[in-house]
């Protein structure tokens, strides 16, 4: 049961993170994503017998292992918004600096114009 | 000096070269009217050396790769008006600007888009041993990935015709621009041949030269990018 969901969630997020990005659904799933692990992470401290609860449900033997995997999948999942963000990053700046290239080389060459002229 | 060749700009992408960029400018001035560096955020002086022998330089104000330089020297090329074509020829020394100069007739000769050098076309090439097994690695690769059946995937000397020039964007920042070439050449239906080259093993050459590791980074870069 917990394998299917945890392996469901993984793939879930991995495909949601490589295709799509930077769209304004996206950017507000993330949030929306953000705020929902925040909230059960105060729920789980304030309520501890709700994660073994779940736990048995889904048949895990222990709450804090329960929490350890999901921590997993997130983190997971971080790591791999976080590369292709930078991978974007990198990108632009790789845009950034051919295109500062291109304007150096054109005012050296319109000195050069000018000072033969 | 052929008419084409007056009208080819040859990006050289050179990065921390300043013992022998100055060199490879010479060479290759005689033959060619326009040399355009681009010096890929070297901390040496580079720019200055290449400008001296007579070079305009391009500078990135960082190190970006060798693909991001090319590809920094393909959009210069592309706004020169009589650009007709453009020679790519690496900065460390290992081309020879005669073989640059016979591709350009060999464009203008047969009338394809795109001439790629060979070292393995030769017969008298001598291909360091461990090299030339990394070399036909790679080469197999490129084969089966891009559907091109080059004889050499990592060769730095090439020449591309205007039209060329115009259809082939790298986004390949790193080494896996070689790699990217030949897949937008045929994806782009461009008609190409190969030319026998000879590669100048000097041990400055060899010591620029890349690893076997990089092979590495260059198939995660095309996985991710492709």
């Amino acid at each position: 049961m917990v394998q299917v969901i945890l392996v469901a969630c993984f793939l879930v997020l991995v495909i949601a993170g490589l295709r799509s990005r930077r769209t304004q659904r996206t950017r507000a799933a993330k949030k929306i994503l953000f705020i929902a692990v925040g909230l059960v992470a105060v729920a789980a401290v304030l309520f501890p017998g709700v994660t073994q609860d779940v736990a048995d449900l889904v048949g895990v033997g222990r709450g804090t292992d329960l929490v350890l995997y999901l921590a997993i999948v997130l983190v997971s999942y971080a790591a791999l918004d976080i590369y292709l963000r930078f991978q974007d990053l990198n990108d632009q700046v790789t845009r950034l600096t051919r295109a500062l290239a291109l304007l150096e080389e054109g005012q050296d060459d319109l000195q050069r114009s000018q000072d033969s002229s | 000096v052929s008419g084409l060749r007056d009208h080819a700009v040859v990006v050289v992408p050179a990065h921390n070269e300043e013992a022998v960029i100055g060199g490879v400018v010479e060479g290759l001035l005689p033959m060619f009217c326009e040399i355009v560096c681009v010096d890929d955020g070297s901390t040496d002086a580079t720019s200055q050396r290449a400008r001296e022998a007579g070079a305009r330089v391009l500078r990135h104000c960082m190190n970006r790769g060798q693909g991001a330089a090319l590809q920094t020297g393909l959009e210069w090329a592309r706004r020169r008006p009589g650009m007709e074509c453009v020679v790519t020829f690496d900065g460390d020394g290992q081309h020879r600007p005669d073989d640059a100069a016979a591709m350009v007739d060999a464009l203008r000769d047969t009338g394809v888009d795109v001439v790629l050098g060979s070292r393995f076309l030769t017969a008298a090439q001598t291909v360091p041993k461990g090299r030339t097994l990394l070399l036909k690695a790679a080469t197999t690769f490129t084969r089966l990935t891009s559907g091109a059946p080059v004889t050499d995937a990592h060769n730095g000397l090439r020449v591309l015709s205007r039209g060329a020039v115009e259809k082939v964007s790298l986004s390949q920042d790193g080494m896996a621009h070689a790699s990217e070439i030949l897949h937008l050449i045929q994806k782009r239906q461009l008609s190409w041949s190969e030319f026998p080259v000879t590669i100048d093993y000097t041990e400055h050459s060899k010591a620029k030269g890349q690893s076997v590791w990089n092979s590495v980074n260059i198939l995660w870069d095309l996985t991710w990018k492709g």
